[in-house]
């Protein structure tokens, strides 16, 4: 599902397409129940991710991204289906793998800055805790020296002894992913990391991040509301009623006049089994409802609604 | 860089926001310092308690004592040889000492070294030129506290001194006696105007001839407040009596001891051997006291033999062969131990109470620790840090927070104990061995760890629980039914506590003083069982008003009342400990109440009048100077005709009659307090199924007779006095103004008139006066008319309110009453500090609230009400349950616990509560949560909105 991209970013690090993906979710479901009322956050969610890339998880509220992200950072535990971050299988994980997988295979960045920072610590002592409790081997030398490098990454080496509270947005957030990169993770999960922010102070963060992903070579999955993201990243997928529907693919392409144009091509997900979802507009204009009639044709599917008269679904004869 | 490494992260980590640290450390400091001091205290009040009942005894009535008739053991046959002169007491020595050693440990240590001497009856002295009388004594242990002033100490007589006596014959002139040598102290030589060399002599009798005595020598004593001279009396001063014939003084002439083989016929008939071992009551403990006690009954139970022993021959020898010791310290030790042990009771049940809610406040304060350190522990444990490792920084906070303000408390306790002389080894020496009191570190020890045990163990769950607890339902049915098995635990173990201790009811005698665990544990886990039933009730009411909100059109109720039911801030443990606090103090108040009433009611029973006199004897002369006394309304009389005899079916029965009038009596009495009930009439002709109307002679006379006194009356005997045959009227159980007698009954004047050999004089007299303010004002004239007098004989004046200062002035009653007085103000502070902890616990969820209501139009004035919602169902719950249960608690200690010794009456107070002590304590408590709400509403004012709705997170 992954087209041949030329110019994407990352390309240094992907490996073939055949390589195991860093990311990857089959049929993923997550019920919650309360006093008999279920809710289904997740309906069977597929989704891949291949080492090195960049993606953005976009959906509207509700749809459930966020329980998604709760599951790839082993805070939650899926009801059905399986997952696989950075090798480990998230189903089923003991303690001990938890804490490994937590330590040195994933980081996160999340929307408020209390859930990522020590408010308490500067921001250099932040990382240094999150090496720390790594128990990294680094001498006490090399752990400042890591600290400062992860810093002036970031561009916010001005930062390291300032606490949050006395630190721009950007800034918070820019510190937030240096801790979450300090034990050299293999995956790095955002939870709406520009939430917070204007969009100059987004767009800093976004371009931080894809420095990131391009320098390290960490795997990034961006999950967010605000469409506006996907601007900044190549692959860009859809959740919709706790499935992945769409996915849009950015790629440079030098036109007939040799400007360079970047186009987005709008991609529906299928899954293992065949099974898609159709966007809003499509349904609404055809009024497609209950059953539609398909029909191969030499390149292309057609999708046809059911003709009038037909007995509605649930109706007797 | 140092700054980062590790430990420079973790000590930043404990550093922050020291708020909630610092409010456990201090709880921690209190609770372990009073953990340890109580205990201390105890000891020290019990100590003293019993010091002060102890020492005011006389020397001769502590002393444990033996008199037998005799002289010390001396055998007949054997020659006198000069080195077996002092044989006798030697022997008598040995023995004593050898029982001495015989006594257990703590006894030993509290019994003197045995003293011993020998006196005669009184008899008539002639040649001194006036009326004298003279007893003679000999001591080996007198000669060392004496200093002969004039002459020599008494020579010894010669062997054959009465040899010439056993050859007499009837018909023969009295043989002569050589003079016997005696010393005279320097007081009675004085009265009687003798001098060295001066010769007294004592007429003969049918046996013995005149014998003569030479004063040999005149002495004065060493040290006159020796204790040995309260048993030698009248030595140093001759005793005078004054009779009709004027003052008659006796003196005692004292003997050299070595002579007691050879004056044998002068002592055999006449002599006393007194033997006894001084009481060291400043060494007797709470912590020996029980065992002393237990020794000194075993010591007076039997005769002990001080003779030549079983081998004896039984012919040859003459005197003491075993002896009887007896002691007025056992009534007193026993009841001081009473006291010491109704103290221990008392205290122990009290402190039980502020300890459970402390501990449960301890609790919440982790909690509250939690809480603060949640939102960091998650982001660590999301960031990859073992369970371990936050076990590790959890554990370092519970230490930080438990072990170290717990060493301080408990050194700031110990040096203020050490400074109070409290510790065991100072004040008095312990003859049990002073101890460091290791017992008392145990609890300072456990509640030091508590913190950090709670931490580690409950800690990583706790912060987990947040994550989309209210999503996960799995995990409910499980707490239910935790909390479902806790609380029938809690009731099992209730009930079997309170049934035992029913069933046990006050504490056996041999048990130890001190901590009585059943007597501890029992109204704890009915305060608990309290607190179950009204956290099971208090959702009704609320579901009840929930209903009616939901109708009204104000929102506030409704939110409180919702939330309240729903969203608990700090689930059911401030409610328990509100409740649990507030029952306690509500019995503390009850028995502080009751024990003072009790009090009280004992003192004007005690004194039976507005003023109470005694003597010896008053004479009519007296009497009158009394009743004439301006301010005097009435007065009556009491006499006791000591040792009165009845004839109870043949068998002889001895009591103490007490006579008095009853219309005086009546007069005098205020109908409270009266000693003859109510319809009782005890005059002759009075008597129910008494004879021909008219009769002279009574036949049947109605008596009033102490508990002791009823049992002569034991199956159906007739009891008769002279020619009457008495009929108990009624039993007496309650105190009255007689004093310490308990074996009495009490007749009207005009049986006694007929009944009694002779009318015995008044030695009581109640007096009642004309208005209540000038009672001690009419004492105080009394005291100094009476005293002009001639005054040989001492009167003792009483009023209400002198006895209620003697009863409430005693150590222990002082120990209840700060013991009460502090426990209130304990839980009092235990329970604002659950307040407290409730609102800061429940600021998140508050916060949230009070930020969303002003975008739905609500006022910034409703936060104040919501927030007092959060509290007012638990308060309201702990103020109905926790004073009904605190009011029927003290129910169980009447039950359970001998208050008698704080009251002095013979009787278990009445349950009292008194309203005012009580108001004290529930509005106290009232008052003090509805401040904290206001003072914790002004901290959480500044909560900003925009901030917090976009920060929302699932805690």
């Amino acid at each position: 599902m992954t087209p041949e991209q030329a110019t994407s970013p990352g390309a240094a690090h992907r490996g073939n397409a055949g390589a195991e993906p860093d990311i990857s979710c089959v049929d993923l479901v997550r019920i919650f129940s309360h006093q008999g009322v279920e809710v289904q956050a997740l309906q069977g969610l597929n989704l891949r991710i291949d080492p090195g890339e960049l993606v953005a998880l976009v959906g509207a509220s509700g749809s459930g991204k966020s329980t998604l992200l709760s599951i790839l950072s082993s805070l939650d535990q899926p009801t059905a289906g399986t997952a696989h971050v950075a090798g480990f299988d998230l189903l089923g994980m003991t303690p001990r793998q938890r804490v490994e997988f937590r330590r040195s295979r994933v980081g996160f960045v999340w929307q408020q800055t209390s859930r990522n920072l020590l408010p308490y610590l500067s921001a250099g002592e932040n990382i240094a805790a999150t090496l720390a409790i790594a128990g990294a081997k680094h001498a006490r030398a090399g752990h400042a020296a890591r600290v400062e490098t992860l810093l002036e990454l970031l561009g916010v080496g001005h930062c390291a002894d300032r606490r949050p509270g006395e630190m721009s947005g950007g800034e918070q957030q820019r510190v937030a992913i240096a801790v979450a990169i300090a034990n050299e993770p293999r995956v790095l999960l955002a939870d709406e990391p520009t939430g917070e922010l204007d969009d100059a102070t987004s767009a800093h963060v976004l371009e931080a991040m894809r420095e990131v992903n391009r320098e390290l070579g960490v795997t990034t999955l961006i999950v967010t509301h605000d469409p506006a993201v996907s601007e900044h990243v190549a692959r860009t997928v859809q959740i919709r009623d706790g499935r992945t529907s769409t996915e849009v693919l950015r790629s440079t392409r030098t036109d007939e006049h040799g400007a360079q144009q970047v186009v987005a091509d709008e991609y529906a997900v299928l899954d293992r089994v065949g099974r898609m979802q159709l966007p809003d507009e499509f349904v609404a204009s055809l009024g497609l409802r209950d059953r539609v009639r398909l029909a191969l044709e030499p390149d292309h599917v057609g999708v046809w609604p059911a003709p009038a008269g037909e007995p509605e679904r649930g109706e007797s004869k | 860089m140092r700054r980062w490494s590790a430990r420079a992260l973790v000590a930043t980590h404990l550093r922050d926001r020291p708020g909630a640290s610092l409010t456990v450390a201090v709880l921690m400091v209190l609770l372990s310092a009073v953990a340890v001091l109580a205990p201390l205290a105890l000891t020290a009040v019990g100590d003293a308690a019993m010091r002060e009942r102890l020492t005011v005894l006389s020397t001769l009535t502590r002393d444990v004592i033996a008199s037998e008739r005799g002289t010390p053991q001396i055998e007949l046959d054997a020659a006198p040889e000069p080195e077996a002169r002092m044989r006798p007491w030697e022997q008598l020595l040995e023995r004593l000492q050898a029982l001495r050693e015989e006594q257990p440990a703590p006894l030993r240590a509290v019994l003197g070294e045995p003293r011993v001497m020998t006196v005669t009856a009184g008899t008539k002295l002639d040649g001194v030129g006036r009326e004298a009388g003279m007893r003679l004594l000999m001591s080996p242990q007198l000669g060392e506290r004496v200093t002969v002033v004039a002459g020599s100490a008494p020579a010894a007589p010669p062997a054959e001194l009465f040899a010439g006596l056993s050859m007499q014959e009837e018909g023969d002139a009295p043989p002569e006696i050589a003079p016997v040598d005696i010393m005279l102290s320097v007081g009675s030589a004085a009265e009687l105007d003798l001098a060295v060399g001066d010769r007294v002599f004592v007429a003969g009798g049918m046996f013995l001839p005149a014998i003569v005595y030479r004063v040999s020598g005149l002495f004065e004593g060493t040290d006159p407040t020796d204790p040995f001279w309260d048993h030698a009396q009248f030595v140093l001063e001759p005793s005078i009596t004054v009779g009709e014939r004027g003052p008659t003084p006796s003196v005692v002439g004292v003997l050299d001891p070595g002579a007691v083989g050879v004056l044998l016929p002068i002592l055999f008939n006449e002599a006393r051997t007194e033997a006894w071992f001084p009481l060291d009551v400043d060494a007797i403990t709470s912590a020996n006291a029980v065992t002393v006690l237990g020794g000194l009954r075993e010591l007076s139970a039997t005769p002990h033999d001080v003779g030549g022993g079983q081998g004896a021959a039984l012919t040859g020898v003459v005197g003491v062969g075993t002896m009887h010791f007896a002691s007025e310290a056992i009534p007193v030790l026993s009841a001081a131990i009473g006291e010491a042990r109704a103290l221990a009771a008392v205290v122990g049940f009290i402190a039980a109470g502020p300890f459970g809610v402390a501990a449960v406040v301890l609790l919440l304060g982790c909690r509250m620790l939690i809480e603060q350190r949640r939102g960091a522990l998650r982001l660590l444990t999301a960031r990859g840090a073992s369970p371990a490792q936050l076990r590790g920084l959890l554990g370092l906070q519970g230490l930080l927070v438990g072990a170290v303000p717990a060493v301080l408390g408990t050194a700031v306790a110990l040096a203020l104990a050490s400074a109070l002389a409290w510790l065991p080894g100072q004040g008095a020496p312990d003859p049990g061995g002073a101890t460091f009191p290791w017992a008392a570190l145990i609890l300072p020890a456990i509640l030091a760890l508590t913190p950090a045990a709670f931490l580690v163990i409950a800690g990583p769950r706790l912060i987990v629980a947040g994550e989309r607890g209210d999503l996960d339902a799995a995990a409910r049915p499980a707490a239910r039914r935790l909390r479902l098995l806790v609380e029938t635990a809690v009731v099992v173990l209730a009930a079997v506590a309170t049934v035992l201790l029913r069933s046990r009811g006050a504490a056996a005698e041999d048990a130890a003083i001190l901590f009585d665990p059943l007597l501890a544990a029992a109204p704890l886990l009915l305060a608990l069982v309290a607190g179950i039933v009204a956290l099971r009730l208090y959702p009704l009411p609320l579901r009840a008003m929930l209903r009616g909100f939901r109708r009204s059109p104000g929102f506030i109720g409704f939110v409180g009342a919702a939330r309240a039911l729903r969203e608990p801030a700090a689930g059911l443990a401030p409610a328990l400990a509100l409740i649990v606090g507030l029952s306690v103090a509500v019995a503390s108040g009850v028995l502080l109440s009751t024990v003072q009433q009790g009090m009280v009611d004992s003192a004007r029973l005690q004194v039976g009048a507005d003023i109470k006199l005694e003597a010896m004897r008053f004479s009519d002369e007296q009497l009158a100077r009394i009743a004439e006394t301006e301010g005097v309304r009435a007065i009556a009389t009491i006499a006791d005709a000591r040792a009165t005899e009845l004839d109870v079916d043949g068998k002889r029965r001895v009591v103490s009659a007490i006579v008095v009038d009853q219309q005086a009596l009546e007069a005098v009495q205020p109908s409270g307090h009266a000693l003859i009930p109510n319809g009782v009439r005890l005059q002759l002709g009075a008597a129910t199924g008494a004879g021909r109307a008219g009769a002279t002679s009574p036949e049947r006379v109605p008596v009033l007779v102490s508990p002791l006194a009823e049992r002569i009356w034991e199956a159906g005997a007739q009891v008769r006095l002279g020619e009457a045959v008495l009929d108990p009227a009624a039993v007496i159980d309650t105190a009255t103004p007689l004093g310490p007698r308990s074996n009495w009954l009490v007749l009207d004047v005009s049986a006694a008139q007929h009944l009694l050999e002779r009318m015995p004089a008044p030695g009581m007299v109640l007096v009642a006066a004309e208005s209540n303010a000038a009672i001690p004002a009419l004492a105080a004239a009394l005291s100094e008319r009476l005293a002009r007098g001639d005054s040989t004989a001492h009167v003792r004046i009483t009023t209400a309110d002198s006895m209620i200062e003697e009863l409430g002035g005693s150590a222990s009653i002082a120990a209840v009453r700060i013991a009460l007085l502090l426990c209130i103000a304990l839980v009092a502070l235990l329970g604002a500090a659950a307040v407290v902890i409730t609102l800061v616990l429940g600021t998140r969820a508050r916060e949230r609230l009070l930020a969303l209501l002003p975008s739905l139009g609500a006022t910034r004035r409703s936060g104040a009400a919501l927030a007092a919602w959060e509290l007012w169902p638990a308060v309201a719950s702990a103020v109905v349950v926790g004073s009904i249960f605190g009011a029927a608690l003290p129910m169980l200690v009447l039950a359970a616990v001998d208050l008698r010794p704080f009251t002095g009456s013979p009787v278990q107070p009445a349950y009292v509560a008194d309203p005012l002590l009580l108001g004290l304590a529930v509005g106290g408590f009232l008052l003090l949560a509805t401040l904290l709400t206001a003072a914790a509403l002004g901290i959480s004012r500044r909560a900003r909105a925009a901030a917090i709705l976009r920060t929302m997170e699932e805690a």
